[in-house]
């Protein structure tokens, strides 16, 4: 219980770091100076002293924000716990609750911002929604195939490329940051919440960045017999190394129509997702 | 009565500054300005400055135009809709004073204006901070929110005269 809680508090302080690099990052590739490295906390500190304002809405709105980052917390820990058992049988359980509270915490996001009078909000929740369907069904499959021994160097290939698709995608960075997107389009899950909720709700979608990143490291070293120690530390080397390849990506990348960008990747995933279900039955 | 400990919030935001762009009926050219003034090419990022798409998640307002008599609810409802503290930036002569337009049949004349309409309607503002030119220069814009900030400090001062009769 004490060793999740500290590799949950460690996660919290580290997930702002890394996004504070990924703006630096972006900055130096528009040949910017850019923001301290801490900006993306300046940011939370920020807005943990302002105004509560309550959504019109009521509380439980607030609960389910605060809910929302909880169930993140606990899926990114679990995941931690995955990586330490080396992508084996032994993690099959703590894999499925990761799966389904991934899940859990993108209900409530839609939820949440469905049920506001805002118009924005709504179109926002859908979208997340639209995300949800087209990605993390292809998550859960490759993540639990990868694990229960697709053996096999096909199956394993192209499970460990879905994995890092999916994962992509969860990360919410461009094209693939519709529902919550950037200040042009003034839509989105969050616009709604501000001050101290929101602080909880930026939280929320650095720990995604996290679990993203995480994740895509699962996938790499899923080749790799390290377990336990080694397996983490791996893990923690390879998750701002790739959360940085990240944002490269994401930098370089436009901006595609909302529908075009989920259909790509929803033809894509499904394609690739027969190859892996046909290779891992004929056992290549 | 605000749940916020004002001094606090504004130590804060000093590193970290939302804005929000709120057009009440100007010619365009200083919200050009404003755009100009977000490019890559100024780097405001560097100073922790974001432009945001609602007021809900906005510490700074950046505020042009007149107020035409049509934008005047709409403009309550966004300065509202800020959480404390509230800060706006009153950008070109326009929004000043009411510019060309002070006088005109559909504005209310500008800021000045706009405030007491603001204190009638019971929402409060912590900070103010014109910023003259028509158009409003981004390098102004950019002084004008660290000078509200309180990250620079103000070159021109108020100087009263009286004249005596000697
Ligand atoms: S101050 Fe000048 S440039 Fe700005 S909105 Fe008014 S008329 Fe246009």
């Amino acid at each position: 219980m004490l060793h999740s809680l500290a590799v949950a508090a460690i996660q919290l302080v580290l997930a702002p770091v890394y996004d504070g690099l990924e703006r630096k990052v972006r900055a130096a590739i528009h040949t910017r100076i850019g923001p301290p490295v801490l900006q993306t906390w300046y940011d939370i500190v920020k807005l943990f002293s302002k105004e509560v304002v309550v959504p019109v809405g009521g509380s439980w709105y607030a609960l389910v924000a605060v809910l929302e980052m909880l169930t993140l917390v606990t899926a990114s820990v679990l995941l931690v716990h995955v990586s330490s058992a080396g992508l084996n049988r032994a993690a099959l359980f703590e894999a499925s609750v990761f799966i389904v509270l991934t899940g859990i915490a993108t209900t409530l996001a839609v939820v949440r911002a469905v049920s506001q009078s805002n118009v924005f909000s709504v179109l926002g929740g859908f979208r997340e929604f639209s995300l949800m369907i087209s990605a993390e069904p292809f998550l859960a499959t490759s993540l639990l195939l990868l694990i229960s021994g697709a053996e096999a160097p096909a199956s394993k290939a192209i499970a460990a490329l879905v994995l890092v698709i999916a994962a992509y995608v969860i990360s919410g960075r461009v094209p693939y940051d519709i529902a919550e997107a950037e200040p042009e389009l003034a839509s989105g899950v969050n616009i709604e919440l501000a001050g101290p909720l929101l602080g909880v709700a930026t939280l929320s979608v650095v720990l995604k960045k996290f679990i993203s990143a995480t994740l895509t490291a699962l996938a790499l070293t899923s080749w790799s017999s390290l377990v336990g120690i080694a397996s983490l530390a791996a893990a923690a080397l390879l998750t701002p190394i790739i959360w940085i390849a990240h944002t490269v990506v994401g930098t370089l990348l436009g901006r595609s129509r909302v529908d075009l960008a989920v259909r790509f990747l929803y033809t894509t995933l499904f394609i690739l997702s027969s190859m892996l279900l046909v290779s891992y039955g004929l056992g290549v | 009565m605000s749940s916020v400990n004002l001094a606090r919030a504004l130590r804060a935001i000093k590193r970290s500054v939302w804005v929000y762009h709120l057009n009440s009926g100007s010619c365009n050219a200083c919200d050009i300005e404003i755009l100009d003034a977000l490019t890559p090419y100024f780097d405001v990022e560097r100073f922790g400055i974001k432009l945001v798409g609602s007021p809900r998640h906005a510490d700074l307002i950046l505020f042009t135009g007149p107020v035409t008599r049509e934008s005047l609810p709409k403009v309550v409802r966004a300065i509202r809709a800020m959480p404390r503290p509230r800060l706006i930036l009153v950008l070109g002569s326009c929004g000043v004073s009411g510019g060309i337009w002070w006088d005109t049949y559909s504005t209310i004349g500008g800021f000045k204006k706009l405030e007491e309409v603001l204190r009638e309607n019971g929402v409060e503002v912590d900070r103010v901070v014109y910023v003259p030119g028509c158009p409003v220069r981004p390098e102004a814009i950019i002084y004008g929110i660290l000078l509200l900030l309180g990250v620079v400090e103000q070159k021109v001062k108020k100087v009263e005269v009286v004249a005596s009769e000697s």
